[in-house]
């Protein structure tokens, strides 16, 4: 825009003797020109020299009006400036009204004008294409009417304060026209008239549909996280690096009777978990300063619960770190293994006990099958003994002494006999222990043992009680011996063939004669034949760290019982051995 | 010690420890008797047929076929030897067993020579009164037999 002064000096370099003259006529150009430049106006302020004179204000056009003008009276040039100061701002009035037309219009937010009374001036196009509503419906109605009666308490409620600050803020529930409601952010802001008074206020509203639905999933999941972190029966809770108590589960929580605020904000070591220990309390900063530093740290404490039951948790704390591999949160996780300690401990008992029996059988066979051994050289001994004997007494002259020798050889061998019978008869005193059991309880027994000893096999050993809970008047140590033993050559069997899906499966039925059967089977390679009939002979073994004496101790165990062992020795494919002992009546 | 020397006194003695036998087998023959020496139950069950009368010196516990399963399938073949057990393992259970199947004695190894000859003794007349018994079963059998045969003259 050039500047009004020269102009206006411009006009003053008129001849005065002219003037009046000059007025009418000047007038009348003037008027003309007013006409033409109206056309010109018209044909001009098309949109595109609109968008040209908003982006240069000095656009050549108007410079070439200016020189147009030169020709024309005083009056005319000054009608027309004036025409062209006011057209200029009118034309920036539009533009500004359009560009905020087009701002207000293009907004994805609701926006409104409203009257103090609440009744809506002006909307834009978001709020008839989201709402439903025509532009007829939304002018001139009360902006109220489109809350929901909650959100109109609001209103009335909020509303004071709007006057008061200038600026408010709610969330609101908006209606559609088909009934259904938005969740909109609301905010109003009071626009002051020339005079400072509030007339007008400006509503805009935001949609937060989306934004309350990813708060309400966020919140869901975090409720579904805090199930599992709570009622999970492992002991969990959040320490910040310092070791500080951040939280801690329920279940946690319950152990020791407390609740959370009992332990938030307390170092870990001094909570009521660890107190009862200072060697555990010293052991675990020890621990929290290691996970500090980004270490696992894992060991075993023994705990004291509220009702005083003690506990023996694994335990560990797990670092969170942030990307600059920092830790930011120690996560400290309890897994109460007091059953497993004690399944263990009972494992470990049973096969100790087992391991005592395996030796003192052992033993016993030893001395046994020793027995026989040397009674059998022993017998030959005497035997000859005594035929040298017969034969020296019908000889008619002896060295002195001779018959008194061949007599004493031959009653050191009976000595040697007494003895290995004397020390067999005190081994075989050793375990002599019989109870009456029912025998499927027995072999249930058993079953748990070996699982527990081979929870980490993947074969199968399973049970088909069918012996109708008979009981049996046994040893009950040794009769588990034997079937732990059976079972055991078994897996191992399968295990040295490599077969996968091994199966081991124990069964038991009555019998004829009272006696109750108990079949233990397997898939595995089965009896090689040509081991078939040494099978139960002590020190046979197809295994390089056997001794060769369980299948021979076995059997010695059930005929001790009055039972029989054997294998099936017409059996394709697997082996089968089968024991019956008589039941009790 | 020994008043009247045994005359054809058949022992067989069934043991598969060569030492035992040579040593049992010298000792006894050198009491009069004459034995025969088997290594296993199988070796004496293929001859059991054809041996003579006698008495059966049988070691329980051997390779193969065991004393009592010997002593079992004799019985069930008829064949009615008095047997004597000796072995290096003995218990109780098993000597009910051998002796409810009509074994005449059971020594525990080792043994005295005296002890064996007594056993032997013991046998020998068992043997002799069990052939006087089916003697006396076959005579009582013939006569009944020759009465039968002559009924049908009489009636």
């Amino acid at each position: 825009m050039p500047p009004m002064t020269e102009q206006n000096n411009s006009t003053l370099t008129i001849a005065p003797a002219l003037r009046y003259n000059l007025i009418w006529a000047g007038a009348l150009i003037g008027i003309v020109f007013c006409f033409v430049d109206i056309l010109v106006d018209v044909m001009l302020f098309n949109e595109g020299t609109v968008r040209d004179q908003l982006l240069h204000p000095s656009a050549p056009e108007l410079w070439m009006r200016m020189s147009f003008i030169v020709f024309s009276t005083g009056f005319g040039i000054y009608a027309f400036t004036v025409l062209q100061r006011e057209r200029a701002a009118r034309t920036r009035e539009q533009e500004a009204e359009k560009r905020l037309d087009v701002l207000f219009n293009s907004a994805a937010e609701f926006i409104f004008l409203i009257d103090p009374e609440g009744t809506i001036l002006r909307a834009n196009q978001c709020v008839f294409a989201t709402t439903g509503y025509s532009s007829d419906e939304v002018i001139g109605s009360n902006i109220k009417d489109f809350f929901t009666p909650d959100s109109q308490d609001i209103c009335d409620r909020n509303f004071p304060g709007l006057w008061e600050h200038g600026f408010d803020r709610a969330d609101i529930d908006f209606v559609r026209k088909d009934g259904s409601s938005i969740n909109m952010e609301c905010s109003a802001t009071a626009v002051p008239d020339q005079h400072g008074d509030f007339t007008t206020f400006l509503i805009i509203q935001r949609d937060i549909s989306e934004r309350l639905r990813v708060a309400r999933r966020l919140e869901e999941s975090e409720r579904r996280f805090r199930a599992i972190f709570n009622s999970t029966y492992q002991f969990i809770g959040l320490l910040d690096p310092e070791g500080k108590v951040l939280e801690a589960n329920q279940t946690a929580l319950d152990f020791i009777g407390l609740t959370n605020a009992d332990v938030v904000g307390k170092p870990f070591w001094e909570t009521p978990w660890w107190t009862h220990s200072p060697q555990l309390q010293n052991r675990l900063k020890e621990g929290v300063r290691d996970a500090a530093h980004g270490e696992l740290v894992r060991f075993e404490a023994m705990h004291t619960g509220k009702e005083g039951q003690t506990a023996v948790i694994d335990f560990s704390l797990k670092p969170v770190l942030n990307e600059q591999g920092e830790t930011v949160l120690i996560i400290p996780e309890g897994r109460d293994i007091t059953e497993r300690k004690h399944a263990e401990e009972e494992a470990k008992r049973m096969q100790q006990e087992s391991a005592h029996v395996m030796r003192l059988s052992t033993m016993g066979e030893m001395a046994s099958g020793m027995a026989h051994e040397l009674n059998q050289p022993l017998t030959a001994l005497i035997s000859y003994c005594g035929t040298a004997l017969k034969l020296a007494r019908d000889m008619p002259s002896l060295p002195e002494g001779y018959v008194d020798i061949l007599e004493r050889a031959s009653g050191q061998a009976v000595r040697a006999g007494d003895i290995i019978r004397h020390l067999r008869e005190f081994v075989g005193k050793g375990s002599n222990n019989k109870t009456r059991v029912v025998l499927d309880d027995l072999i249930q027994g058993v079953i748990d043992f070996i699982s527990w000893d081979r929870r980490d096999s993947d074969i199968k050993v399973t049970f088909l009680p069918g012996s109708l809970s008979r009981e049996v008047f046994v040893d009950k140590v040794q009769i588990e011996q034997v079937l732990i033993n059976l079972i055991k050559n078994s897996c191992e069997a399968i295990r040295d063939a490599g077969i996968s899906n091994g199966q081991v499966e124990i069964s038991t039925r009555q019998a004829v004669e009272g006696l109750v059967e108990v079949t233990i089977a397997d898939n595995g390679p089965g009896i090689d034949p040509a081991v078939a009939g040494s099978l139960f002979k002590p020190y046979q073994t197809s295994r390089e760290d056997g001794m060769g004496l369980g299948l021979s101790i076995s059997r010695s165990i059930i005929e001790a019982h009055n039972g029989k062992l054997w294998a099936d020795e017409q059996r394709k494919k697997g082996a089968l051995f089968c024991l019956s002992i008589p039941g009790y009546d | 010690m020994i008043d009247a020397m045994p005359v054809n006194r058949t022992i067989f003695l069934v043991d598969d420890d060569e030492a035992v036998c040579h040593a049992l087998s010298l000792s006894l023959e050198a009491s009069g008797y004459s034995v025969r020496t088997f290594h296993s139950a199988e070796a004496f069950l293929e001859e059991a047929e054809g041996v003579p009368e006698g008495i059966m010196l049988l070691d329980q516990r051997m390779t193969g076929m065991s004393g009592l399963e010997l002593q079992a399938e004799l019985t069930k073949r008829g064949i009615d030897f008095p047997i004597i057990f000796i072995t290096g393992h003995g218990d109780v259970q098993m000597s009910i067993k051998a002796i409810k199947a009509r074994a005449v004695d059971f020594l525990e190894k080792p043994f005295s020579d005296e002890d064996l000859l007594v056993s032997i003794r013991d046998a020998f007349s068992r043997a002799d009164d069990n052939k006087k018994h089916r003697d006396r079963i076959a005579e009582s059998r013939k006569r009944h037999a020759s009465q039968i045969a002559r009924e049908p003259e009489v009636g």
